[in-house]
C-alpha cells in the first residue's frame, strides 16, 4: 500500500514520465517533435509538493530536450532547420507551461490565504461575540449579587456577629472576582482594531463569490453578478466587509439547498444610491420567517447554526456607519448591506 | 411642589433593579424603579431626586433617555450605570450632564455617594430656580420710578449722584431707596445685588 500510494505521488510520477518520454524521445528521429509531452511532465512537477520542484524538473526536461540532439545526431531526410524549429517549439512549450503553472499557482495561494483570512476573523467574531454577551448576561447578576451583599452588610452595621460580616464580605469579594475574569475574557477576545483602507465593493463581491464558488456548484445554486458599472469605493475593514458579503452569500446558498424544490438562483447586485452604495443579495432559498430577529444574537433556523453570522454582519456594518437589514420576497429573500460611499473631498 | 426627592431606578434587569432599589433604600429616600424608559418617561413629571440609569437597555437606552430629558428640558441629574464603559460612551454620557458613570459591578458605598451628589446637585438646581421665581416676583412689584434707582445704585452710583442723574433732591432719592429695599425684602446692598445676580442665573 505504501509502495503505491508513494508511486502515485505526482513528484514520482512526474519524473517517471520525464524518463519514459526521454526513452521514447532517444527512440526516434530527430525530426519528430516527441519533447513536447515533457509539459505534462511539468505540470505534474507543479502539483508536488516542495515549490522548487515544478522548476526544477521543468529545467531538467529542458536540457534533456537539448541532449537528444547531441545522443542521437542521426536525422534522416530532415533539415536541420527543422529540427531545431521543432525543438525550440518544445522547449517553447515547456517554458510557457512553467509560467502559466507558477502563476496559477500564486493566483490560488492568494485566494487560499483569503479564506484563511476570513475563517480566521470570523472565528475571532464569534469569540469575540460570545465574550461580549457572556460578559454582558453574567455581569448583571454579578453586580446585583455585589450591590445586595453590600446592602446585607450595611443592614449588619448594627449586628454583633464578626461571621456575618465576614461571610458577607466573602460573597462580595467572590462576586467582585468572578466579575473581573469576565471583563479580562471579554478584552482578551476584543476584536482588534478594525484597519481602515479604500474597498471597492464590487472587488470585495467578485473574491467571495470565488471563494464559494465551489460551494455554489457542489449545491447546484448558480450565483449571479450584477455589478455596478463604476468601482464602489468605501472606507473600511476590507476583511469584515468580506466577511458581511460572505455570510449573506454563505445564508443565501445554505437557504436554497434547505428547499427542495424550486429555482436555485442567488443574484448578488451592488448599486449606488446618493451617498450611499449598497450589496443586495437575492435568493430563492426557504425565505424569512422574522426579518429582525435574524439578526438577533444566537438566533438560528439552521440545524447547525450558532445563529451569530447575521448579528456580527450587522454590528460591523453599524461599526462602519452603514446598515444592514433583510426583506421577505414572494420567493426566498433579500439581504441589504449599505455603506458610505467615500468620497476625496471629505478626507 | 416640596415632595421629599425621591430615587428614580431605570434598569432593564428585574435583579439589578431591586439591588439598586434596596441600595437606594439605606439612604432613607423613597425609591421608585422602572422596567424601561418608556414607563419612566410615562410616570415621571419633574418630581425632585435623581434617576439611576442603566445605559444598555432594549427598546430606549439609556442615553437616549438622557439626551430626550435634556431636550426636554427636565433637569434631574442622572446617574449612569454600566456593564462595560465604553470610552465612546462614557464621553458621551459625561459631556450630557450625567453625574458619574459607575461601571457594574460597583460597590455601595460608590453609589451611595454618587446618589447623594446627584441629589445634592437637584437639590442646589431647583433652589436658584425657587429663587430667581422669588427674586423675578419680587421686583415685578416695584414701579418705573423705583427700578431707574434700583439700576442706579447696581450701577454702583451713591445718593448724591442718584440725585442729580434723576433731577431730584437727595431726600427723595432716600425715601425711594427705602421703599425699594423694604419691598424687595433686602436688608442691605449686598443683598439687594445677591438678589439680581439670582434673577440673572439661566434657569
Amino acid at each position: 500500500v505504501s509502495y503505491r500510494r508513494f508511486a502515485t505521488r505526482p513528484a514520482v510520477l512526474a519524473l517517471g514520465l520525464v524518463a519514459v518520454v526521454f526513452g521514447i524521445d532517444l527512440q526516434l528521429p530527430l525530426g519528430v517533435a516527441a519533447a513536447v509531452p515533457y509539459t505534462f511532465a511539468v505540470l505534474l512537477a507543479l502539483a508536488a509538493k516542495p515549490r522548487w520542484f515544478g522548476p526544477v524538473v521543468a529545467a531538467l526536461c529542458m536540457v534533456l530536450t537539448v541532449a537528444k540532439m547531441e545522443i542521437v545526431p542521426e536525422r534522416g531526410t530532415t533539415e536541420m532547420w527543422k529540427v531545431l524549429v521543432n525543438r525550440g517549439l518544445a522547449l517553447f512549450a515547456i517554458g510557457m507551461t512553467t509560467l502559466l503553472g507558477l502563476l496559477r499557482r500564486s493566483a490560488e495561494a492568494i485566494l487560499r490565504q483569503r479564506e484563511a483570512d476570513l475563517v480566521r476573523m470570523s472565528r475571532l467574531a464569534v469569540a469575540g461575540e460570545l465574550a461580549t454577551v457572556l460578559a454582558h448576561e453574567l455581569n448583571q447578576p454579578l453586580a446585583a449579587v455585589c450591590l445586595q451583599a453590600d446592602v446585607a452588610a450595611h443592614l449588619a452595621s448594627g449586628v454583633d456577629s464578626p461571621e456575618l460580616k465576614s461571610a458577607l464580605g466573602e460573597v462580595t469579594e467572590q462576586a467582585r472576582r468572578a466579575a473581573e475574569i469576565v471583563r479580562t475574557i471579554r478584552r482578551t477576545v476584543r476584536r482588534s482594531e478594525p484597519e481602515r483602507v479604500l474597498v471597492d465593493l464590487n472587488d470585495a463581491v467578485r473574491v467571495v463569490a470565488r471563494l464559494l464558488d465551489w460551494k455554489a456548484r457542489r449545491t447546484g445554486v448558480s450565483v449571479h453578478l450584477r455589478l455596478a458599472d463604476a468601482p464602489l469605493v468605501t472606507y473600511g475593514d476590507r476583511v469584515q466587509i468580506e466577511q458581511v458579503i460572505f455570510n449573506l452569500l454563505q445564508n443565501a446558498i445554505e437557504a436554497i439547498v434547505a428547499r427542495e424544490a424550486g429555482p436555485r438562483t442567488v443574484e448578488i447586485a451592488t448599486m449606488i444610491g446618493g451617498d450611499v452604495a449598497f450589496v443586495r443579495v437575492r435568493d430563492t432559498g426557504v425565505g424569512l420567517t422574522d426579518t429582525e430577529r435574524v439578526f438577533e444574537q444566537f438566533y438560528t433556523t439552521k440545524p447547525d447554526g450558532m445563529g451569530l453570522g447575521l448579528a456580527i454582519g450587522r454590528a460591523a456594518a453599524e461599526s462602519h456607519s452603514g446598515r444592514l437589514w433583510a426583506r421577505r420576497l414572494t420567493d426566498g429573500a433579500e439581504f441589504t448591506f449599505e455603506l458610505p460611499v467615500y468620497r476625496e473631498e471629505k478626507a | 411642589v416640596s415632595a421629599e426627592p425621591a430615587i428614580f431606578v431605570v434598569d432593564d434587569d428585574a435583579a439589578v433593579g431591586r439591588a439598586l432599589a434596596s441600595a437606594g433604600k439605606v439612604l432613607g429616600h423613597p425609591v421608585r424603579a422602572f422596567a424601561s424608559a418608556a414607563e419612566f418617561l410615562a410616570a415621571y413629571s419633574d418630581e425632585p431626586g435623581c434617576l439611576v440609569l442603566d445605559i444598555r437597555m432594549p427598546g430606549m437606552t439609556g442615553l437616549e433617555l438622557q439626551r430626550k430629558l435634556a431636550d426636554d428640558g427636565a433637569s434631574i441629574p442622572i446617574v449612569m450605570i454600566s456593564g462595560h464603559a465604553d470610552v465612546r460612551i462614557a464621553v458621551e454620557a459625561m459631556t450630557l450632564g450625567a453625574v458619574t458613570l459607575l461601571e457594574k459591578p460597583f460597590r455601595l458605598d460608590e453609589l451611595l455617594a454618587s446618589i447623594r451628589k446627584a441629589l445634592e446637585r437637584d437639590a442646589v438646581a431647583r433652589a436658584d430656580r425657587q429663587k430667581s421665581a422669588d427674586a423675578d416676583q419680587r421686583l415685578a412689584a416695584l414701579t418705573l420710578k423705583e427700578r431707574e434707582v434700583l439700576e442706579l445704585i447696581a450701577a454702583g452710583k451713591t445718593n448724591r449722584e442718584m440725585a442729580d442723574a434723576l433731577g431730584l433732591s437727595v431726600r427723595a432719592v432716600e425715601d425711594r431707596r427705602a421703599r425699594l429695599m423694604k419691598k424687595v425684602n433686602a436688608g442691605s446692598v449686598a443683598e439687594l445685588v445677591k438678589l439680581l445676580a439670582g434673577r440673572m442665573n439661566p434657569s
